[in-house]
């Protein structure tokens, strides 16, 4: 198997995902957001953002809190320090696999 | 794949500016210290009282760069967080945490200093702080992609050189120019916010459930 391919088959498939890597990429960038938040920019319906929050939870990687806003309940999420050095070793190995792979 | 995921993580950062209140809340601030400005040419202070005044004037540019984000926090979740989301931004770590502050502090010893001291050439004032704008306008726009900020650099380095070359006295080109940033900036961030606010849905009641 070519180098790259290799590479590939070893990315972390918690965050390999494309919608669980599009909310593990805006957590990174940021200490928290809320659901709101992360509805509108990921595009996901809200079972399908609370499934792949509850994912991420599982694997360590979010935190999820639930609270209010005033009277409004709020839920706030944010990556863990093992959901960041997840994510920074993720796309070490992204370019490396990218860098790799046959022409 | 890579840069894709850049571009990803800038979105946070571009969400900051989505709403216009920053820029609105920053006019406003600007307005008041034009306004600052103007009452000083109104009111003749000289002797020790000028030279509290002007460092009053300091404290107060400080002050207002210092606080201008927990103004616009707390306009945003009157308006924005209830609609599209709320966001807690990271904390500048190491050197950075001082950056906000240094800039101030740059800017106030600038503005201060340069219709303080006589012998300094009153309109160059106006011209390094619209350079100081224009390059904190145009590291913004680089590094969140925000177009609109770009127009606002020139816009920033433009006033500053008019105003600078105009022949008006020290205070009253301060007043002129941050009067007229104010503006600019003011009108930016509410035709930003009327399209938000046309653009977005009305907070739901429920939140998210």
């Amino acid at each position: 198997m070519a180098e790259g391919l290799r590479e590939v088959t070893t990315l972390d498939r918690v965050i390999h995902e494309p919608a669980r890597l599009v909310i593990v990429t805006l957590l990174y960038a940021v200490e928290s957001a809320d659901f709101v938040y992360l509805l509108r920019e990921t595009g996901l319906t809200k079972g399908n953002l609370s499934s792949h929050l509850v994912k991420l939870e599982e694997a360590g990687y979010v935190a999820i809190e639930k609270g209010y806003r005033g009277k409004i309940p709020q839920t706030t999420c944010r990556l863990t320090e093992a959901g960041r050095e997840a994510f920074r070793l993720y796309r070490e190995q992204l370019k490396r696999a990218v860098a790799r792979l046959p022409e | 794949m890579g840069s894709d995921l850049d571009r990803l993580m800038q979105r946070p950062y571009r969400y900051w500016y989505e709403d216009g209140i920053a820029e609105l809340v920053t006019g406003i601030l600007l307005s008041l210290l034009a306004l600052f400005y103007y009452l000083d040419t109104r009111l003749v202070m000289s002797g020790p009282l000028g030279i509290a005044g002007h460092l009053v004037l300091v404290a107060f540019i400080v002050g207002l760069f210092i606080s201008s984000r927990w103004w616009i926090n707390k306009v945003k979740q009157w308006i924005t967080y209830p609609r599209t989301g709320y966001v807690a931004y990271r904390r500048p770590q190491g050197w950075q945490r001082w950056r906000r502050l240094l800039l101030a502090m740059l800017v106030g010893a600038m503005v201060g200093g340069a219709t303080a001291l006589a012998s300094l050439p009153v309109y160059w004032s106006p011209v390094l702080v619209g350079l100081a704008f224009s390059g904190t306008f145009l590291y913004q726009a680089w590094r969140v992609g925000v177009l609109r900020l770009y127009t606002l650099a020139l816009v920033a380095l433009g006033a500053g050189i008019v105003v600078g070359i105009s022949g008006l006295t020290a205070m009253m080109a301060n007043a002129a120019f941050f009067g007229f940033l104010g503006l600019c900036l003011g009108i930016s961030g509410g035709v930003t916010l009327a399209r938000y606010l046309h653009s977005t849905p009305a907070p739901d009641p429920a939140g998210e459930e």
